[in-house]
């Protein structure tokens, strides 16, 4: 099966979830399909109880009573670098931009599916823990940026750049193709997991965060947004 | 027939009531100034006819020379022409004048015995005519004629003055009819454009309240009723939105369990597969149902935001296509740069997809065509086509054809596939394909870059 051989380790799942039914239901398949998952009742609960370090992956959902959805991204983003996903009524609706503002790295609308939850977990652990083996043919630095993919860590002029591993994915898939620009399309692909459809939101969030980063580091107009095409990172 | 604006026909009645006031008043002026200039000449006229009569007079009893009598009268009538009948003979002085001019009627007055006056035209010119019985002798006249060119003149400039102001006037009343118009349309026009912009779906605008309390009245009654009529639909479009919020966590799961059980399905017995199956199959139409439901009040309570990019429309159909599971062989696109929400042309896809593999026996061939700034894509369905009588209902919610009931949908699928094409800048029509079958074209921009 594709998890077994993709997904070689447990994965360890933080679910976010109020309605006690849902977690249930959910975690029951989750668990079914090889995660371990920890369930979270409340926000509260998630952001003070829950032992991040052990954790691959989050599912919150946006409507919680208490500390809302929002302000737990926030938190967890804060605290820890793995994908963040969350659980929105709509993917039209406001939820979706401030759910990635806060730190979000992906979003799934309600009601959701197990099979499509496995699949979009899968991928996104897939995209963000495969680079234990680096491709030796792959460049790995355009001018003072340098990643290394065992360790996710990325630098420049040998200071270290703290990423998320969502936004480490887009650095490194940017580093790979540099000095040729990358789609959205292929970012989505190359990050998410999204065979080509998927929402440029996402994408255009990433690179918004991955480029203050850069600044902050003093690489001003480095990572360029080519109009109508996409994004390149220049040497 | 042509039918006038009200506006013009305002400016056309200010101008005819201008026009007409104004011819009244400057005819009136005219004649009544006319008159009393006339009578004024005629009194002046009489007055040095008779002053000149008296000195003739005067002459007579010292002179028989009847040029000496004449002469002496005449030279009283500065500008003025003079004649002298005595015994039979006119005597004249002054050019221009025969004693054919003298008009008859006078001379019969003065033959009766008493004096006489009368307007007559000499060669083209009016002038006033009066004549005195010189009273010592009998068949004795003195007779001045007295030019009124000085006084047509004055007339003339008079009517030249009146007919400029005339022209103003009714100029003037156009000017204030079209100002009124204006000051009465404006207010109006604003609530006009309001109501089609708020029939467009924009809620949020309301009607300028002019100044004039009338006016102000009819804007705060508009904006009164769209208020509540905004409030209304607000209303609906909250009751739709947590009906089917609620309903989406029971739904999670149903939906949950119903996977649970159909994960272990291989372990269940007969009935209970079958139990299974139903229940997946019934929850996924639910689940779609409750999405078009969801979908249709965010587009009721209007603000839905596109998510707009630009894509090579010949790789999303394939990629459509290919997820869809449909045989790429029926791709007849070219490549070109669309403008797409890409979740949205996903859902009006797999609409598409959808109605024509319930109604049509499928998708026969999406084909393209570039029309200017925009691309149509034409999807092509193996039916027998629609009824021309439904092409102008279709894209209605809740209409679904009276042979259709037993096909399970929400009647929601073509009205958001228009939606969704609308908010994305485009259009969608429904005619027949060249086979025969339904042609579903939906129009998009295409992007800058492929221009």
């Amino acid at each position: 099966m594709e998890c077994c051989d993709t997904v070689a380790m447990v994965s360890r799942v933080l679910f976010v979830e109020d309605d006690s039914k849902i977690r249930q239901v959910i975690s029951a398949s989750l668990t079914d399909e090889g995660f371990d998952v920890v369930e979270a009742p409340t926000g509260e609960y998630a952001t003070s109880e829950v032992d991040l370090e052990s954790l691959d992956l989050a599912i919150i959902d946006l409507r919680l009573p208490g500390i809302n959805g929002i302000d737990v991204v926030r938190n967890l983003r804060q605290r820890t670098t793995i994908p963040l996903v969350i659980l929105t009524a709509h993917g039209d609706s406001s939820d979706v931009v401030t759910g990635l503002e806060a730190g979000a790295d992906d979003f799934l609308n309600k009601p959701i599916a197990a099979k499509e939850l496995v699949a979009r977990l899968r991928a996104i652990l897939r995209r963000t823990t495969d680079g234990a083996t680096p491709d030796p043919a792959v460049a790995t630095s355009v001018g003072s940026v340098r990643i290394d993919s065992s360790r996710y860590e990325a630098t420049v002029a040998d200071a270290r750049l703290h990423l998320t591993r969502t936004e480490f994915g887009v650095l490194r898939a940017l580093v790979h193709a540099s000095p040729a620009t990358l789609s959205r399309q292929a970012l989505l692909e190359a990050v998410w997991g999204y065979d080509y459809l998927g929402d440029s939101r996402l994408v255009d969030m990433q690179i918004y965060r991955l480029r203050q980063k850069l600044e902050s580091h003093g690489l001003k107009e480095k990572l360029l947004t080519v109009r109508g095409v996409g994004f390149r990172l220049i040497p | 027939m042509i039918t006038f604006t009200l506006r013009s026909k305002t400016v056309f009645m200010g101008t005819a009531v201008a026009a007409l006031l104004s011819l009244a008043a400057s005819l009136s002026t005219f004649f009544l100034s006319r008159e009393y200039l006339l009578r004024q000449r005629d009194e002046v006229a009489v007055t040095q006819v008779r002053a000149a009569a008296r000195l003739a007079v005067s002459t007579l009893t010292r002179s028989e020379d009847p040029l000496e009598v004449l002469l002496s009268g005449a030279q009283l009538l500065p500008g003025a022409r003079a004649a002298l009948y005595q015994d039979g003979s006119w005597l004249v002085s002054g050019v221009g004048l025969a004693t054919e001019d003298i008009p008859s009627d006078l001379i019969r007055s003065l033959e009766s015995g008493s004096a006489g006056r009368q307007r007559v035209s000499i060669r083209d010119e009016s002038a006033v005519v009066v004549g005195f019985p010189i009273q010592t002798t009998s068949d004795t006249w003195f007779i001045g004629v007295m030019s009124l060119q000085e006084l047509e003149r004055t007339l003339s400039v008079l009517r030249g003055a009146l007919a400029i102001g005339g022209l103003l006037a009714i100029v003037g009343g156009g000017s204030v009819g079209w100002w009124l118009s204006r000051r009465v349309m404006e207010p109006l026009h604003d609530i006009s454009s309001t109501a089609e912009q708020i029939s467009g779906g924009d809620l949020t605008k309301r009607a300028k309240e002019p100044r004039e309390p009338d006016l102000a009245r009819i804007a705060q009654t508009f904006n009164e009723m769209t208020t509540s009529l905004r409030a209304r639909i607000d209303r609906e479009a909250r009751f739709g939105a947590v009906v089917s919020h609620e309903l989406r966590s029971p739904l999670t799961v149903i939906k949950g369990a119903a996977e649970l059980i159909a994960a272990k399905r291989d372990e269940l017995p007969t009935r209970a597969q079958l139990g299974s199956d139903l229940l997946g199959e019934r929850v996924h139409q639910f689940e779609r149902i409750l999405n078009d439901l969801i979908e249709m009040s965010r587009y009721q309570s209007g603000g839905v935001q596109p998510v707009l990019e630009e894509l090579s429309v010949k790789s999303l159909i394939e990629t459509l296509c290919h997820r869809n599971g449909l045989d790429p062989r029926i791709i007849e696109v070219e490549d070109a740069l669309v403008v797409v929400d890409v979740r949205r042309f996903q859902q009006v896809f797999e609409n598409l997809h959808r109605n024509a593999e319930l109604y049509a026996g499928g998708l026969e061939a999406i084909r393209s065509e570039v029309q200017g700034e925009f691309i149509a894509l034409h999807f092509d369905d193996a039916g027998s086509g629609i009824p021309k009588g439904d092409y102008e209902y279709i894209f209605e919610p809740f209409v679904r054809g009276n042979q259709h009931s037993a096909v399970p949908g929400s009647g929601l699928g073509l009205s958001i596939t228009a939606e969704h094409v609308r908010i994305m800048g485009g259009a969608i029509i429904v005619g027949r394909s060249p086979e025969g079958g339904a042609r579903f074209t939906i129009r998009l921009r295409r992007g800058e870059s492929s221009e």
